[in-house]
């Protein structure tokens, strides 16, 4: 309405101007442009709006869910981050704990070598007392057997050297006499 | 094992005929004749000899005891014996035939052993001696052996009496040895 009196007003002026007689325009030319208008703009408000809102719409939905989809993914982007801080600030612990269940387990292995060692060294050091001890009884036994039988050889020579007749009577009158008292 | 069952009992059965003969001395003496011919000899590699026939080796076996001219019993037994291929048995039978004798007898054969020959006389002291320790007549058989230094040693009834040097020394060298 206001807009109707705007034009009414506007038209009036026009008519009262000097020498614009003649070429002011009608009323009609005036309502039927704004009749035109008003057909146009009922058809757009008509036909072409609800097709443009839903259009809208749904953008503004397709907006939100992408919005929505990005937060989404922010967060789990977000929590994988976490996760790998976690994991990493975790990685440090177990590099911790696997370090010192090796130094423990290397301690554990070299007390045991060290033990070992010391087992097999006193083994050896037995084995050689024992192998030594073997060689001096053999070396004893082998210089008794020689002093033997050098005593053997040389009482042998002294006996044949000095044994006379009457000697071997004597050896012989003692042994049967021996034999003869034992039965 | 066998062979000495055998023996024993080949020399027991001999014994015992040449006992009924009343010749059981002569008896050895003949067989030792044979029996010294037959290991001195290659008669025992043809008597034993399979590729002969017995009747072979038997004939042979008399021809030889005939020729030794042997009492009849023995010529009997040794032709009994190649039948019986047990000849082989013979020095056996002759060992046992002598103890068997010398049991019958009451006699023992000792064996001396010294380095040097004993004199009679010390010969008689060791058989009075060893028959003191039998309680049998002792038939020495004296033996030689330079290696025993000094002193004797007997042989009596399977039992051995060392009284020689040699042995002596064995023992002191032992005891040396054993420290």
């Amino acid at each position: 309405m206001r807009s109707l009196a705007i034009i009414g007003a506007a038209e009036a002026w026009a008519s009262a101007t000097p020498g614009a007689a003649g070429h002011a325009p009608s009323m009609m030319s005036l309502i039927f442009p704004v009749i035109n208008f008003l057909i146009f703009m009922f058809l757009i408000y008509r036909f072409a709006l609800p097709p443009a809102r839903r259009y809208l719409v749904a953008r503004r939905d397709e907006i939100l869910g992408a919005v929505s989809s990005a937060n989404e993914s922010k967060n789990k982007a977000d929590s994988v981050l976490r996760s790998y801080r976690g994991r990493l600030a975790s990685a440090d612990d177990e590099t911790k704990i696997l370090l010192e269940t090796l130094r423990a387990e290397g301690e554990r292995e070299k007390a045991k070598i060290l033990r070992e060692a010391e087992e097999l060294a006193s083994k050896i050091r037995a084995d050689a007392d024992f192998v030594s001890q073997q060689e001096i009884k053999v070396a004893r036994q082998q210089i008794r057997e020689e002093i033997a039988r050098i005593a053997q050889g040389a009482a042998e020579n002294a006996i044949r050297a000095n044994l006379r007749a009457a000697d071997q009577e004597r050896l012989v009158e003692q042994f049967l006499q021996g034999i003869a008292g034992v039965r | 094992m066998i062979e000495g069952r055998l023996s024993r009992r080949y020399a027991k059965a001999i014994f015992a005929l040449a006992r009924e003969e009343h010749g059981e001395e002569n008896f050895a003496l003949e067989l030792d004749r044979y029996v010294e011919a037959y290991n001195t000899s290659p008669l025992n590699m043809v008597l034993t000899n399979p590729t002969f026939g017995v009747q072979t080796r038997k004939n042979i076996a008399v021809q030889i005891a005939q020729a030794l001219n042997l009492p009849t019993l023995i010529i009997r037994f040794l032709s009994f014996l190649t039948e019986r291929d047990r000849l082989t048995y013979l020095p056996s039978i002759a060992l046992d035939y002598h103890r068997l004798l010398d049991e019958a007898k009451g006699r023992v054969k000792a064996r001396v052993v010294t380095p040097t020959p004993l004199g009679a006389a010390m010969m008689e002291n060791v058989n009075r001696v060893l028959k003191g320790i039998c309680a049998k007549e002792v038939i020495l058989k004296e033996e030689t052996r330079p290696d025993l230094i000094g002193g004797l040693l007997i042989e009596l009834e399977g039992k051995v009496y060392d009284g020689s040097i040699r042995t002596q020394l064995e023992r002191m060298k032992e005891t040396i040895e054993r420290g």
